[in-house]
């Protein structure tokens, strides 16, 4: 904060003003202007603010940062052992690239899957829709079996008119199929035999 | 942290050269070094390890059955792999010879990075006849048709030097000529 006050000639020399727009020059002689300036207390408000939150991000950080490089250091390569399976933030050497591998990112081998399964997922869908538009055009062309493109809706209205319409009727009918014939009838006039 | 190089052969270059490396390394060098020796070596705590890690060998483009989109996607992943491997490779070489040329210097270059020079040329050839001029994007299928084209050709003309190490004896055999038919004093040359 102290070192500030060595900024003021330039932020003067930024922000120096166009001498015929901020000039006073009412009941002055030609060429002696005003200069427009910043404030003791407004420089030093700007640079205490500027500071204040640039450091609130920088300080944690810098620390952070100078610990994982002093205190932790960096990972030395070496070979695989036989019976181990690295896991995968063992693969990085610096260790905030570690850290972040291990609990922020996901890992470079479980994308690989990822991918790989949603092809897989992606033609065996294709694959089953395929089939089943090829099914219901076979059976809509040929016409040989029922039950796949009819649709099992119940239709209660249609049912009841069915039913009463067979009620009224002597009982035949090709839609109900009865499984065998009514009794005749006596009323009003019997069959001629 | 990395390991550090040597600084042999520095001073003796030139004043100017000699100066600014003595600045570097009074400003730089030395409180680094002195700080990592005091404290960070003292303080850090214990070694741990990190692997390089390996890819499984998978089915290329050629063994996939018909049809088959996971095998396409690795082969092509692999073939991916493999190119940008190879751009590295060859970028490594391409490093190699301007380091070379920065230390013998312009003329002393054409004597003495021959061998540099000619590693750059063969995988710069190679890496062409494998990747390059295919059009942007291309896919390993793109790669393996290419392959199959120049596999062709080379049968049906086995005469023809596809690499062009003739011509390249020949540029270097004219740049030492007309650097030779430069007149210039015996103690500069």
């Amino acid at each position: 904060m102290v070192l500030f006050s060595k900024f003021r000639p330039l932020l003067q020399t930024v922000l120096r003003p166009k001498e015929q727009l901020q000039s006073i020059v009412k009941r002055w002689s030609s060429g002696r202007n005003m200069r427009v300036m910043i404030s003791e207390f407004h420089e030093r408000k700007f640079f205490d603010m500027f500071h204040y939150y640039f450091l609130i991000g920088l300080v944690p950080t810098f620390c952070v940062v100078f610990y994982a490089n002093v205190f932790v250091g960096q990972a030395t390569l070496t070979e695989i052992p036989d019976d181990y399976e690295p896991r995968h933030w063992e693969y990085y050497k610096h260790p905030l690239r570690r850290f972040m591998a291990r609990y922020v990112v996901q890992p470079f081998d479980e994308r690989y899957e990822i991918s790989l399964h949603s092809i897989y997922t992606h033609v065996m869908r294709d694959q089953l829709k395929a089939l089943e538009r090829k099914v219901k055009r076979l059976e809509h062309a040929r016409g040989d079996a029922k039950g796949w493109f009819y649709r099992p809706v119940v239709d209660h209205l249609t049912e009841l008119e069915q039913k009463k319409a067979v009620e009224r009727s002597d009982g035949y009918s090709a839609m109900v199929a009865p499984r065998e014939l009514p009794p005749p009838r006596s009323w009003p006039v019997p069959p001629k035999t | 942290m990395p390991e550090p190089s040597p600084p042999e052969h520095v001073y003796g270059l030139n004043k100017w050269s000699d100066l600014g490396y003595t600045t570097i390394d009074m400003l730089y060098l030395r409180p680094v070094r002195w700080f990592h020796r005091n404290f960070v070596e003292r303080f850090r705590g214990q070694a741990y390890p990190y692997y390089h890690r390996k890819f499984g060998t998978v089915k290329t483009i050629d063994e996939c059955e018909i049809q088959d989109q996971t095998c396409f996607y690795e082969a092509e992943m692999a073939f991916l792999r493999e190119k940008r491997i190879d751009t590295m490779i060859v970028e490594i070489l391409h490093d190699r010879l301007t380091r070379c040329i920065a230390y013998e210097g312009r003329i002393d270059a054409l004597d003495k990075c021959a061998k540099e020079k000619d590693a750059l040329f063969e995988s710069h050839t190679n890496w062409y006849q494998k990747y390059g001029e295919m059009g942007v994007p291309h896919s390993c299928i793109d790669a393996y048709m290419k392959q199959k084209h120049h596999m062709i050709w080379m049968r049906r003309h086995p005469e023809v030097d596809l690499k062009g190490w003739a011509i390249e004896r020949e540029y270097e055999k004219k740049t030492k000529d007309y650097i030779k038919s430069i007149p210039m004093p015996m103690e500069t040359r």
